[in-house]
């Protein structure tokens, strides 16, 4: 084994149990988030970002900034929020990159929806999230939520609400006509 | 498989011009520091709107690090370079063209949010489609970005876009479909008991 070899093997050596514990801390950081979303835990969140944290939000609500995620998180989950009970599974990406003190890692969630106004919505969302070691602790620095544009629940809904529609405007018109025609022909 | 060509054809789309900000960024502000990054940056987002602008694959990809993520609104995920050029392969290089006319407006955020040598930006887009088929539609959509500086040059390392779930040209337009399928039903029930009352008047 020559020089250059040894040198590398070590540095593989010393730099992979390295990473293996920075991937587990991260995929650690998603558990806790996971957890904290069906808890309704919004200290636990907060505390996982960091300050200039930057969320995207599914529904298109760009939030920057601590005090921002504060307030969003109070607006959905938090006392009388939009949704009435959110059911989650993050399914993450298994290759995590490394950009030194940065990770970019991605996935996608199966969430069920109840919102407060009634409706309820199966979506698979998907999203990026950077993360930053700060003090030898790993947070969410950035994050961002999307859906597929030409195929999700809220389409399926509304593809629903179409057959829907046109069955009960069937039937409406088919009784408005029965009355009506029969009327003119007493 | 149209649709699918349809909507990657459009996230391509929004590759080309998602960072067209740079034209319209404000000047930058001196206090934010790192004033020497933030232009390095801004080059970086200029030239790769250039590079996708010509459609130049070779041009955009040497401007993306070798892992790059992309989440494209079709929710496809390209995964390093070559994921990324047959993407743009398979879009550009497929079947007959699917966008008629296209124009975006696209804007910054705020200032790019540093973390060591890793920077995040995000904006939105203001973009107009015309497609073969006839369909028109605006689409207000947002993209963010973490870059990374490698030997002193930043690359792309990662990119996503979005739209609103609850306020979209798509589902507008399938909320419309609701209202006229109610009343194409309501029709054609009238119909049928029209025929009904001529049939029993018939016997």
């Amino acid at each position: 084994m020559d020089r250059r070899t040894a040198a590398l093997t070590c540095a593989f050596v010393l730099v992979a149990p390295a990473q293996a514990g920075d991937e587990r801390a991260i995929r650690e950081v998603f558990a806790s988030v996971e957890r904290a979303v069906q808890q309704r835990d919004t200290k636990t969140l907060i505390d996982s970002a960091t300050d200039n944290h930057l969320m995207i939000s599914k529904n298109g609500e760009t939030v920057v900034g601590k005090p921002a995620l504060a307030a969003y998180l109070d607006k959905m989950i938090g006392y009388a929020a939009s949704i009435k009970s959110l059911q989650s599974t993050v399914a993450m990406s298994p290759d995590i990159r490394f950009h030194g003190d940065t990770a970019i890692a991605h996935g996608r969630s199966r969430d069920h929806y109840a919102f407060a106004d009634g409706l309820e919505l199966d979506l698979t969302t998907y999203w990026t999230a950077t993360l930053a070691r700060e003090d030898e602790r790993w947070r969410i620095a950035a994050v961002h939520y999307s859906f597929n544009l030409f195929d999700n629940g809220m389409l399926d809904a509304a593809r629903q609400g179409a057959l829907v529609a046109a069955a009960g405007g069937a039937l409406a018109g088919c009784i408005a006509g029965l009355l009506f025609f029969r009327r003119r022909h007493i | 498989m149209r649709n699918l060509l349809r909507c990657s054809l459009i996230a391509l789309l929004f590759l080309t011009h998602a960072v067209a900000w740079a034209a319209t960024a404000p000047p930058l502000d001196p206090a934010g520091g790192r004033v020497e990054d933030r232009q390095a940056l801004r080059v970086l987002l200029e030239r790769i709107e250039q590079a996708t602008a010509a459609l130049d694959i070779d041009a955009a990809t040497a401007l993306m690090h070798p892992d790059v993520i992309v989440t494209w609104q079709n929710a496809e995920v390209s995964k390093g370079l070559e994921q990324v050029r047959a993407y743009h392969d398979r879009m550009i290089k497929g079947a007959s063209p699917i966008v008629k006319n296209y124009s975006v407006k696209a804007n910054l955020g705020g200032p790019a949010v540093f973390y060591g040598d890793s920077a995040v930006a995000w904006g939105t887009t203001v973009e107009r489609f015309a497609l073969s088929d006839g369909l028109k539609f605006t689409l207000h959509a947002n993209w963010s970005t973490t870059m990374v500086k490698q030997d002193g040059e930043w690359k792309i390392a990662a990119l996503h876009f979005s739209t609103n779930l609850f306020d979209n040209p798509l589902l507008n337009n399938a909320e419309r479909l609701v209202w006229i399928a109610g009343l194409v039903g309501l029709l054609a029930g009238f119909l049928a008991a029209w025929l009904l009352s001529r049939l029993r008047k018939a016997r």
